[in-house]
């Protein structure tokens, strides 16, 4: 770029022809061709009558980086990809944390629960059952209510107070309801400190957690079972709802008039059957399974219950009976007869199934399962008979 | 107004209508462009937009540069330019009528 050296130019100073080069810069050179000399010109007259000017400034680098753009096409397209991705991945962050902001609160349901398995309770008495689970989020919410999840052919006890606590997994609790931790048991909760209601409440959620529910079993000699908890609450303004399940072991409260702490039989056969329920809702069958598997599940609860009333054989009765309790809609019309007899000196069962066919039937049998001396419960199995006639 | 003085009317923005405004009288250069503009509008054109300003009314023909031996490149107005800085003015002046008459009519304004 030449410059004409006119007097003029030499009473401006090199100072301010060196600031007004130092604008031109920003210019691509294409530009600084065509109007590099009239600009530097115009600027060096601009700064002696005014030296310093915030907004000049921002002008000239502005125009100087669209005119870059204008001429340079491959500065254009890197600043259009730029920006393309720059915003793409603005808006694709933006929509995770707005997800993530009002996403549930991802929980791991607890392995079982030891508190509450196998309880005796008289009708006018309040028992609790806790349930625990885990979460990686440490989140805020507001528990809006608890549903007690009903296990098939059991009755579903009266809720009477929920409680929270955080940092804390199960524990036995002997003191009844209101739900009181022992001195030092958690660091939430040491000392004999009464819970606070959790329905209403907004908790603070930490790695383990756990819900008591204070329960009441109003009818005597019935079993009441709680499979997990339906828990619906808010977390910054969204309603959601998660289950905390224990199908592995439900809760079993048999409602008895005795003080005793002995478990009577007919309670130990419901948290067996209990435990058999379960297992077969975890083995992802169908809510209505189907007639052959209603046959040969209520088979095995109608031995495992003559088993421990005394090694007598069920009756067709007792599998019809036990399939009206737990599978109202398919019955046990499948069962069409059970033989006891005994092999080689241990008894046996053998019940004819229907088949999925109405037109074909089946025969089916225990194994030759072991019976303790004192005739306690025993493995059983119902298998295909090795040899039909 | 004819399609084609819409269209050159509406190339014209607010720093392109004070530029023909200013060469309407005479040949000028940048700085003396800027100065002329301050003294009969008040708005001063930062010496960026003067250009960006000057480099888009040359590629529309609207002004043209003239040859000069000083570093300070001297523009003029075109024909075409006269005629789209006429037009402008046209439509300034009825919207100027209309709302005086208004303004006289509603709000007893002189």
């Amino acid at each position: 770029m030449a410059f004409l050296v006119s007097r003029e130019h030499l009473e401006t100073g090199s100072a301010t022809t060196r600031r007004a080069q130092g604008y031109l810069r920003w210019y691509p050179q294409a530009w600084r061709e065509c109007y590099g000399e009239e600009f530097v010109a115009h600027l060096e007259a601009e700064l002696l009558e005014r030296p310093v000017s915030v907004l000049r400034t921002v002008d000239i680098v502005g125009h100087g980086f669209l005119a870059r753009l204008s001429f340079q096409r491959g500065l254009r397209v890197a600043v259009w990809a730029t920006t393309a991705f720059v915003l793409v991945a603005a808006v694709a962050v933006g929509a995770i944390v707005l997800t993530q902001y009002w996403a549930p609160v991802s929980i791991t349901s607890g392995a079982g629960g030891v508190s509450g398995v196998g309880l005796l309770a008289r009708p006018n008495q309040i028992n609790d059952v806790a349930l625990n689970f885990s979460t990686r989020s440490h989140a805020s919410v507001r528990i809006m209510s608890i549903a007690v999840l009903p296990l098939r052919g059991f009755r579903v006890p009266e809720v009477v107070g929920v409680a929270f606590a955080p940092h804390a997994s199960e524990l036995i609790n002997a003191r009844g309801w209101p739900v009181r931790l022992p001195k030092g048991v958690t660091p939430r909760a040491e000392g004999d400190t009464p819970l606070a209601p959790a329905i209403g409440a907004t908790v603070n959620l930490a790695r383990t957690n756990v819900l008591w529910l204070g329960l009441r079993v109003p009818t005597l000699h019935h079993a009441y079972a709680v499979d997990g908890l339906r828990v619906t609450y808010e977390r910054r303004g969204v309603s959601h709802t998660m289950t905390i399940n224990q199908s592995t072991a439900p809760d079993v409260i048999c409602a008895n008039s005795s003080s005793s702490g002995q478990l009577p039989t007919w309670c130990a056969q419901e948290i067996t059957a209990a435990g058999a329920i379960a297992s077969l809702s975890a083995a992802g069958n169908p809510a209505q399974p189907s007639p052959a598997t209603v046959a040969r599940f209520v088979a095995q609860l109608a031995l495992s219950e003559a088993q421990a009333t005394g090694h007598r054989a069920p009756t067709i009765g007792d599998v019809r009976r036990l399939a009206a309790r737990f599978f109202p809609v398919t019955h046990g019309d499948a069962i069409q007869s059970v033989t006891g007899l005994v092999n080689a000196g241990k008894p046996e069962w053998r019940f004819v199934i229907r088949g999925s066919s109405s037109t074909s039937t089946s025969v089916h049998c225990t194994n030759r399962g072991r019976v303790t001396a004192g005739g306690g419960i025993i493995a059983i199995a119902v298998v295909t008979c090795p040899s039909q006639r | 107004m004819t399609k084609k003085t819409a269209e050159g009317v509406s190339r014209v923005t607010g720093v392109a209508h004070l530029i023909l405004t200013s060469l309407a009288d005479g040949e000028k250069h940048g700085y003396a462009l800027t100065q002329d503009v301050m003294q009969f509008s008040g708005i001063r054109i930062a010496p960026g937009s003067l250009y960006e300003a000057l480099a888009r009314l040359e590629g529309q023909g609207l002004i043209e540069p003239i040859t000069s031996t000083d570093r300070r490149r001297p523009y003029r107005l075109t024909a075409a330019g006269a005629a789209v800085l006429d037009e402008f003015l046209s439509a300034q002046e009825q919207l100027a009528s209309e709302g005086r008459r208004r303004l006289c009519a509603s709000w007893r304004f002189s």
